[in-house]
Parts: C-alpha cells; structure tokens; sequence
C-alpha cells in the first residue's frame, strides 16, 4: 500500500499563525477582568470572602488542565507510545502554563489580599488562637511568678523572724539554740533555692502556650506539625518548581528534538518522565490537599489526591480534543491528525470518564457507608438544598452517565464533530465538579458566626463569571502565544512515522 | 481426499492457497470486487483490514451485548428491590429499607450487568458464526487443515451464483494463487 | 542545512531506528509461522520433561493435604483454626485477598493490555488466564470454608427458600459472592474464546484419533475464516471491555469488606484502587514466577523475551510504587486526620503493636524491593527479576495479614486486644492451595498451549498486509531500494 506516510517529509513542523485578534482580545480580556476583580475586591471589602473562593475555583479548573496536560505528556513518554506524537506538542503547551498559573495564584497564597484567610481557616483560626494561647499562658507565667515571689518574700520574712526570736531571746538554752539556728538555715536554703529558680522562662511559656493550644483547639494541635505557616510556605514552592519545572524541561527538550532531530533528547524524556511521575503525583496530591481539601480542615479522605487527578486528566483530554479540532478547522495539522488520533483520544476521554466516576463513587460510597461523623460532613453539606440538585443533575447524571453514553458509541469518537461536542460537555462538567468541589463551603465557612448559615451566598455567582473569564483570558493569551512559539507537532520526533500511520 | 476416488462427486468449491497476508489480502480485494459472494479467507490469525478487503462491516455483536448488559442491570435491580425493600426489609448499619439505599445495590448491579453481557456476547458470538458445527465440507480437504498453521487460504463455493468452473478457477490464479484446490462434499 | 541533513539520512542510522527508539521485535530470530506452531504445540505433543514430574508429585501431595485438612475442618469445626475473639478474620480471609489478587493479573494482562493495544501482551497473556482461574478456584476455597457449616454455602445464593429469609443485600460479604463467581464465570469465558483457535491449531496436528476428537470437540469446528475471525475478534473485544471495569469492581467489592467498616485500619477512601493496584502488582509477580522457569524449559525464549520480562518489571515497579503512595497516604491521612482511633491503629501498626515486623516485611517487600527495576541491568537478569517477583508474593500476602489481623487485634477497648496466630490446619490449608494451584498449572502446560499461538502469530510484521510498504521505507532510507 503506498499510503504509508513517510516522516522525513514532515520535518518542517508546522508554525501557529493568525488569531492574533483573539489573542489580543484574551489579553484584553484577561488582564480587564483581573483589574475589575481586584478593584472590586478593594471597592466592597465585605465581599473578600465570597470573590476569594471565586478566585480559587477559576485558578483551580485553569490549573487543572494545564496539570492534566503535563499528566498526558508524561504518561506518553513513560509508556513509550507512539500513537499521540501528533498531538503531543498540544500537551506540552498546556502544560508549560503551570508556572503562570502559579503567579496567577499568588493573591490566593499571599495572606495581605485577605483571601487566605477567607479560604482556609485554619490560618486565621491558629494565628488567634495561636496569640490567645500565647497570652493566656503569659498570664499564667505571670501569676506563677507573681505566686512565687511572694512565696520568696514569705521566707524571707520567716528568716527575720526565726532571725528577730532568737536575737529576742534572752538566755537559750545550747539546745534551744542549735535547734533554732537549724530551723534558720534551712529557711535560709529554702529562700535562696526559690530566689534562684528562673521565672522568666521562655521554655515555660510555649510549654504553656501548647498548653492553652491543645485545650482551645485539640484538633489544630494536632495538625500543628503540618498546618503551619513555614511549612506551608516551603510546600506551595516545592508544587511550583516540581509540576512547573517538569513542564518546564520536557518542552525544551521537545523544541530542541524539533531542531536537531537528535534521538538523545527523546530518550532523556522518556527516562526523566519516569523517574518524575512520582514527585509528580506527590506534588499535585499534596497540592490539592492544602488547597482544596483544606477549605475544611477537620475533613479529610486518603482518595482526594486520586479524585482530583482524575478529573484533571479527564478534563484536560477533553480540552485537548477541542484545541485539537478548532485548530484543525483553522487549517492547521490536518495532514498529521487523523481520525484514528482523534478515536484514541475519544477512547482516553471514555477512560477517564469512567476512572472518575469510579474514583468518585468509592469516595462517596466508603464515606456514605461506614457513617462517621468527621467524614460525612463533607457531603451532608453537597446534599443539601440547592446542592443536592445540583449533585444529581450534574456530578452524577452529567459528569458520568451522559458522557459514559455517548462516548460508549464507537462511530461518533472518530467523528471529530461529534467528539468536540461531547468534549465541550465534558469540559463544562469538569468546571461543575470543580464548582462543586470548592462553593458548598463557602456558604457556610463565611456565615458560620452569623445568625442563620447560608449554603449560599446570594449574588457572588458573578464574581465566579468574572473570575473565570479573567482567569481564561490570560490562560488563552499564554496558551496562544505557546502555540506561536514552536512547530504545533514535533516534526522530527524519532516516532513520528508510527503516529503519521497511526492504524486502530 | 477419500471422496477423490468417486467418480460422481459434487463440488463443494475450489480452495485457493496465496503466499503471505500481502497476497492474500489483494486477491480478497480482486474477489470482492467480482461481487463474489459466497467465499471466505482462512487465515492462521486475524488479517487486519481484512473486513475491508472483503466488503465486509463491521460486526453487529455489540448490539447484542448492549441488551444482554440492560437486562442484566434490571434483573439485579429487580431482584434486590424485591427482596430488600418489599418481601424482607432489614435495618442493618443504619441503612434504610427504601430507594435511598440504592448505592449499597450497585456492586451487584454492576455485577450482574457484566455477567449478562457476558454470556450475551458468547452465546451471541457462535450464533452468528455458527458454531459449534464440527462437520464441513472443507474439513475434507488435507490442504484445509494448514490453515490453522501458516497457511493462507481462500475459498469460494460452487453455490456462488459467479461461480464457473474454468473461469473461477483462472481467476484465482490471476490473482496470485500459488496452489488451488477442489473441494467436493 | 536540508542537504547535509539528507547525506546524513543516507549514511547514519535513520531517528526511528535509534538506539532506545526502535521498537523491539517482539518475536525474536525472524521466526516464521510454522516454527510457532511447532514450538508451542510440541509443549503439549512431546513428553514432559523430568522436572516436570519433580513439581506434579508434590502439588499433588499438597492437594491431598489441603483435601485431608478441609475435611479434618468441616468434620471438626472451625475451632481447629486459630481465629477467636477479638480475631475473627485471619489467614483465611488473608488467603482469599492473596488468591484473588493473584488472578487479576491475568485478566488485566488479558483485558486491559488488550484494550490499550499492548502487543507484548501475546506471549503472555494465555498463560496468565490459565493463572487467574486457578487462582480464583484457591481463593473460593477459603471463603467457602469461613462460613463455618459448609453443607449451609448455599445460602449465599438468592434462592427462595421455605424460611422466607433473603439475603441481605447490603452486605459487602454478599457482594462479595457476586463478585467472585461472576469474576470466575467471565474469566473461564475469556479464557475459553482465546483458546477456539488454538484448539484448532492442536486439532490439525493431531496424530492420534483420540486426540484429534478431544481437540476437535473443544475447537467447536473452528474453521479460522474471515467470517468468523471478525465477528470473534468483536467479541473478544467486548469481553475484554466487559472484563477491565470487572477486574476493578472484584478488588474494589472485596476492598468493600473492610474499608465499609468503622474499624481504624480498614475504614479509608483510597481502599478500591489501593487494593486493585496491589493485586495487579502481586498478580504480575506470579506470572513472572511462573513464566521464567517455563520460558527456560521449554525453549520459549524467541517468544516470551527481555522485553517481556523488561516491561513487566516496570509495571512491578509501578505498581509497587502506587501501593507505597496509598501506604504513605494511609500513614499520612491517620496523623492529618487528627482521630485518636486512626492515630493509634497506626501507631499500634508501625511502633508498637505486637505486628510490627509483619509492616516491616510488607513495606520492603513491596516499596522497597521493586525499587531495583529502576536499574536496566537488574530488570535484564533474570535471577534478579526472579527473586523480586518472590519478594513481592511474600509482600502481598504479609499486606494482607498487615491489614486483616493487624486492625483487629486490637479493638476500640483495651480489655478486647488479643494476640493471633495459625493453627496447623490453617497453615496446612495454605501450603496445600499452593499445591492445588501448581497442580493445576502444570496441568495446563501438560494439556493446553500455553501461549496463545494466533495472537503470537498475529503481532509478527509480515503479518500486517501492509508490511511490504513499511519495508520500502526503511529500505529506501537506508539507501536500497
């Protein structure tokens, strides 16, 4: 058959241009809808609570995706495919927006914004009672030293007066006066021994301090060693140079293989994306648990990381695949990508469709089962009015019956027109299930001290639009200025005959 | 071979050995555009794209799987309704005894709809290709009975409304026969 | 630029056929068609070799002695095993979680690898179903027996019975049931539809009559035409996408034993998947154990390969690691958690409960060990790989007793903390599963292929119609034409 395509013909690449209108309005866009949100944030003070988890769901969802991409890119690698590297380049733009991310990020991290507090109580929480502890056992040091010193005085006096009896005495017997000249030496020793004793001890008052800590907030005590500042700081570091270096390094890599076309560099990525699977992973787990599983920081579930893994892949296959087909009806990448490319992404995406929700299920069901207190909280909150509609009709009927369906009819994933149909679903439910990961807290988190709780914040939804169009835009500026910046597929990537030919 | 000494014997079809896949392969194409009908490749192996060069489409088992899957779903729902919620309620770890229980019937659902499926899929299977049948005329054929090793078969049945006796027979070695063979009943 | 780049093309090996670029063959020494068949079949045809016989008489010897012990236990009582208050789980149910996780192995090698066109799976895959179900027969052997009464199994059946009673549905236990015999059911199924073809293979070569009826009676007259291959090709298809999500739901339902519980140690969110990695990581390591020793005797070496035994390294090391991320996550989420119950559990689990040593084992075993298959040279010798792969079988089995006995011993109330260990029937019922399972392997190899001929036969390059197009291309690369 002379239908085999032959790679050496495609080592040009191919360059993004054009939509330059659409970057410019993504910049507009992006960088507009940040100075409205942030000048609003200023404008109506009391509204800090509400934009703040506004804030934190857009960045969450961009960040998800861009992680998913770096996920895709990895997972190719690591496996040694041939099939995706087409479609590969696509990843590695995506997830080169991870370090963007993170600065688009930085209000949410940076405690002078007032979101962090808004976010993730225990910050507020352990500060006061951090400082009430810490006053409480001032106190109690000073009343101790206050009880002390005029113990001190009493000996003192108790000296004088063993000293002022003997002097009055008039004629003592010996043994009268060894007996009292005993008694007035150990008085003496008891005097010195308790002058001597050190009363401003620092020692003493964070033993107190853990003290008044432990009995305050037992369950922030415990934490104490993991919910701390510092230590929080050095994590958001270590997510932002793990998943934002990977991305970092294997792109490079990719735009030199695309100059020289030397193996060397092909075979650094597959070892290094081995070998960093596992920072990976234990960067975005941890990640999600300071971020997100934070936002309540008695709840807690072994299977977060695993969930919110899940969804980023899924979503980022499904953002991939409309990438992929609106740039393919732009004209570009068309004599690469086949319909073969876009069935195995349809088959990824039905994957991942299904991984979640069996991620999902489980969590909920072992929660939902064993009943414990500390852990139902969770999702009595999700079940509750308005969020008990909305987790039937989107998290459950949306997210996993509607797409496991259509994705289950094998013609439709290679008909790119129908796929990028269920890819946009796709990518709307990953939006709601991030919504409904992050919002049923925010409810009651800001109205738990009023005097009706609220599952919902009446009217901060347009914060949420405004936060997600900012966050959109200057994701879409950097994600087009990607595209440009390299051929849109590794033109002399070792593999590329295998995925040009790519056969189901 | 032990019919080859009768005289009178009736011709099942003419059974054509090729090369390779390759070979294979383009003749199927050849055949198929003759608009032959009954006739069939033997291969050690599945040939990929063979279903093309054949004219065939794609199998319709999945559909039968489909419903062997439903009715798998609506037997375990039926059955643990039935019996949870109407003929044997028991309150055990807080569970009620209504709808709202229905998480704790999803592993036998999911059980059940696999198991279904798949005996949908099986019993489906030798339906379609017809099996088990242990007796067929091309069993007779010594020839035959490589193709479960390397050979490279194709045959075409004398039932075959385009089927001539000379002319087929010149026509699969046009197309690349190495050996042909007759096949009688 | 584009000239020097097109002599090089011309004189220097091409990107694609690079070092740690170019696909390995997966059938070494250009091995035709026929040589496969005769390799694989002559397995079953030639007599078995001496070693063959050395293992069959003691499998069998454990056979019976797993025989004489079950029925020492159901003439006796469940009082002959060790389990009492507060353990009333013990290598019982251990055994059950080992043999069951054992056996997903071979379905996913099956199902999975299949559905994500993973070639090698081939050379491995027959071999590695034929192990799931032998698995699957041990691992029903215990819960069976658990029950106490065994004459009684049949109440796990939903059969309307004249007490009115049913079952109760909502138990994982009865889940359970479900799970296990469907797993079974669709694995002989699975099983079965790959073997047609095969069967057919030994039923062409068959000398004797005999043979040639049995063969031919199983082969169910498969005639390999093209109208048959598709529609069997579609359904294998379907049973390997009906086969993966059961795989996950078997692990995550027995997973459901315990993690439905309150009890600290068991109750925890990330059970279904850690359970299910773990049996595809236990799993892997058996059909290393298993395949390595029949590659050498039987002279399989130019079908099951380094890269073979090179991939399913790596899976063990993957595998292995996600079973450490679960372990740190339980570790983690139990200190995060802040619950004096967790907390203790696993305290009591790694400092100072009286199964320490049992965590120790589980955690090299698993975590630690697996760690070598980073290295290349370790994945390529197969001594290494061998031992790894029996570390690993140990290590399942001790996360198993970790998990099981290690949570109950010591009970929300101190006046509850008991001590367990196994009597001789346990113990002995554990080495006779074993035998009862290699008795059957070896059966296997005696009587079926144990590699899947057609599959073998169809990942070789000249099979694809369009191979001669690809030898062009790298022929005219090579400047020949």
């Amino acid at each position: 058959m002379a239908g085999i395509k032959n790679g050496d013909d495609f080592r040009d690449g191919e360059r993004f241009k054009g939509a330059s209108l659409l970057q410019k309005l993504c910049l507009g866009l992006g960088a507009g809808g940040t100075i409205l949100f942030f000048v609003l944030r200023y404008a109506t003070p009391a509204n800090t609570g509400a934009m703040s988890y506004s804030w934190l769901f857009a960045v969450v969802f961009f960040l998800s995706l861009a992680v998913g991409g770096l996920f895709w890119t990895m997972l190719h690698h690591a496996t040694n495919s041939g099939w995706g590297t087409v479609v590969r380049r696509l990843m590695e733009n995506l997830a080169i927006l991870i370090p963007v991310l993170f600065v688009v990020a930085l209000p949410l991290l940076i405690s002078s914004v007032g979101f962090r507090d808004a976010l993730w109580e225990w910050f507020p929480l352990r500060a006061a009672t951090l400082s009430h502890s810490h006053e409480e056992a001032v106190k109690e040091q000073a009343e101790y030293v206050a009880e002390r010193k005029a113990g001190i005085d009493k000996a003192k006096q108790e000296v004088a007066q063993a000293k002022k009896d003997l002097a009055e005495l008039s004629s003592p017997s010996p043994g009268h006066r060894f007996y009292m000249e005993r008694e007035i030496t150990s008085l003496e020793k008891k005097a010195s021994a308790l002058e001597a004793e050190d009363l401003s001890d620092e020692g003493a008052i964070s033993t107190l301090t853990d003290k008044h800590f432990l009995h305050s907030e037992a369950l922030l005590y415990k934490k104490r060693g993991y919910l701390n500042e510092s230590f929080w700081w050095i994590r958001q570091l270590f997510y932002l140079v793990v998943l934002g270096g990977i991305a970092a390094v294997l792109r490079s890599w990719s735009v030199k293989l695309d100059k020289d076309g030397d193996p060397r560099w092909f075979r650094w990525m597959r070892r290094w994306s081995c070998g960093l699977l596992l920072p990976f992973a234990t960067a975005w787990t941890f990640l999600v648990f300071d971020w997100l599983m934070g936002l309540d920081y008695a709840w807690f579930s072994t299977m977060w990381g695993v969930y919110l893994f899940s969804g980023a892949a899924f979503g980022s296959m499904a953002f991939l695949i409309i990438l992929l087909t609106l740039l393919r009806r732009a004209g570009y990448l068309r004599k690469v990508v086949t319909m073969e490319h876009y069935h195995i992404m349809g088959k990824l995406l039905l994957a991942f469709v299904i991984f979640w929700a069996y991620i999902a299920f489980s969590q909920y069901f072992l929660i939902w089962y064993a009943h414990i207190t500390e852990e139902t909280k969770f999702f009595i909150t999700r079940n509750t009015e308005f969020w008990n509609t909305y987790t039937i009709a989107f998290i459950v009927i949306g997210h996993f019956f509607v797409p496991f369906t259509a994705l289950l009819i094998q013609g439709w994933k290679k008909k790119p027109r129908i796929l990028f149909g269920i890819s946009v679903w796709c990518l709307l439910m990953h939006v709601l299930d991030v919504y409904w990961i992050i919002m049923p807290d925010r409810g009651p988190s800001l109205t738990a001290h009023a005097e009706k709780v609220q599952m919902l914040i009446p009217g901060a939804w347009v914060y949420d639009v405004l936060a997600f169009v900012s966050v959109a835009g200057i994701f879409g500026y950097f994600l087009l200025r990607m595209l440009r910046s390299a051929s849109l597929y590794p033109c002399r990537d070792p593999r590329l005959d295998e995925s040009l030919n790519l056969v189901n | 071979m032990s019919t080859s000494d009768h005289s009178k014997k009736e011709l099942f079809g003419y059974l054509a050995q090729f090369e390779d896949a390759t070979a294979l392969y383009h003749a199927a194409e050849k055949v198929r555009d003759k608009k032959f009908r009954r006739w069939d490749v033997h291969t050690p192996f599945p040939v990929h794209g063979m279903d093309h060069a054949m004219g065939l489409g794609k199998s319709w088992l999945s559909v039968l799987v489909l419903v062997g899957g439903v009715c798998g779903s609506l037997t375990a729902l039926g059955l643990q309704f039935f019996t949870q919620v109407s003929l044997y309620p028991t309150v055990v770890q807080d569970k009620p005894t209504n709808l709202f229980t229905i998480p704790a019937f999803f592993p036998v659902t999911f059980e059940l709809t696999i198991l279904f499926a798949a005996f949908a899929t099986v019993l489906g299977l030798f339906t379609i290709i017809m099996l088990p049948r242990w007796n067929h005329p091309l069993f007779n054929s010594p020839l035959f009975s490589k193709f479960s090793n390397d050979a490279f078969l194709l045959h075409i049945e004398a039932r075959d409304p385009k089927f001539h006796h000379e002319k087929t027979r010149e026509f699969l070695s046009e197309v690349g026969a190495a050996r042909i063979e007759e096949i009688n009943y | 630029m584009a000239d020097t780049t097109q002599a090089n093309l011309l004189t220097a090996v091409h990107p694609s056929e690079a070092e740690g670029v170019a696909r390995e063959p997966l059938v070494l020494n250009q091995r035709s068609l026929g040589w496969i068949t005769d390799r694989i079949c002559g397995i079953v045809e030639n007599r078995q070799p001496l070693i063959w016989w050395i293992l069959f008489v003691p499998s069998v010897a454990g056979f019976l002695a797993l025989v004489f012990s079950l029925f020492y236990l159901v003439s006796t009582g469940v009082g002959v095993w060790g389990m009492n208050h507060p353990v009333a789980w013990g290598w019982d149910i251990v055994n059950f979680v080992f043999w069951i996780g054992i056996g997903h192995a071979g379905t996913l090698i099956s199902a999975i690898l299949f559905l994500t066109r993973q070639k090698w799976r081939t050379s491995v895959n027959r071999a590695a179903e034929a192990m799931t179900i032998f698995a699957v027969i041990c691992a029903g052997i215990f819960p069976g027996f658990h029950v106490g009464r065994f004459w009684m199994v049949w109440f796990l059946a939903p059969i309307p019975n004249s007490n009115g009673i049913w079952q109760n549905f909502k138990s994982p236990l009865l889940w359970d049931v479900f799970a296990v015999s469907t797993y079974f059911t669709v694995s002989l199924i699975f099983w079965y539809v790959g073997l047609i073809p095969d069967l057919a293979s030994l039923r062409d070569r068959a000398k004797s009559l005999l043979r040639k009826r049995i063969y031919g009676f199983f082969a169910l007259g498969w005639r390999g035409g093209n109208r048959q291959w598709r529609h069997y090709e579609m359904a294998y298809l379907l049973l390997a996408a009906l086969a993966t999500p059961l795989v996950l739901s078997v692990h995550t339902v027995v997973s459901f034993d315990f993690a439905t519980s309150v009890i600290p140690g068991w109750h925890t969110t990330i059970f279904p998947p850690y359970f299910v990695a773990g049996a595809i990581f236990g799993g892997f390591a058996m059909v290393l154990t298993l395949m390595l020793p029949i590659r050498k005797l039987y002279g399989l070496e130019d079908l099951f390969t380094h890269k073979h035994i090179d991939n399913m390294a790596k899976i063990i090391l993957l595998t292995g690691t996600i079973v450490g991320y679960a372990y740190i996550m339980e570790l983690f989420i139990s200190y995060y958690a802040g619950n004096a119950y967790e907390t203790d559990a696993f305290h009591m689990r790694i400092l100072s409960g009286p199964y320490t040593w049992a965590y120790y084992c589980m955690f090299f075993c698993n975590v630690i060990s697996p760690q070598i298959f980073w290295f290349k040279w370790a994945r390529h010798n197969l001594w290494v790989v061998f031992i790894i792969a029996n570390f690993v079988n140990a290590g399942m089995w001790f996360e198993r007793f970790v998990i099981i006995p290690t949570s109950l011993a010591r009970d929300f109330l101190p006046g509850q903390w008991g001590y367990y260990s196994a009597s001789w029937v346990e113990k002995t019922l554990f080495v006779g599963s074993f035998g009862l399972f290699l008795m059957l392997f070896l059966l296997f190899l005696r009587f079926l292929p144990v590699i899947a001929i057609s599959e073998v036969k169809g990942v070789l390059p000249e099979s694809d119609p369009h191979y001669p197009a690809w030898k062009r291309l790298r022929l005219g690369r090579r400047g020949e034409k």
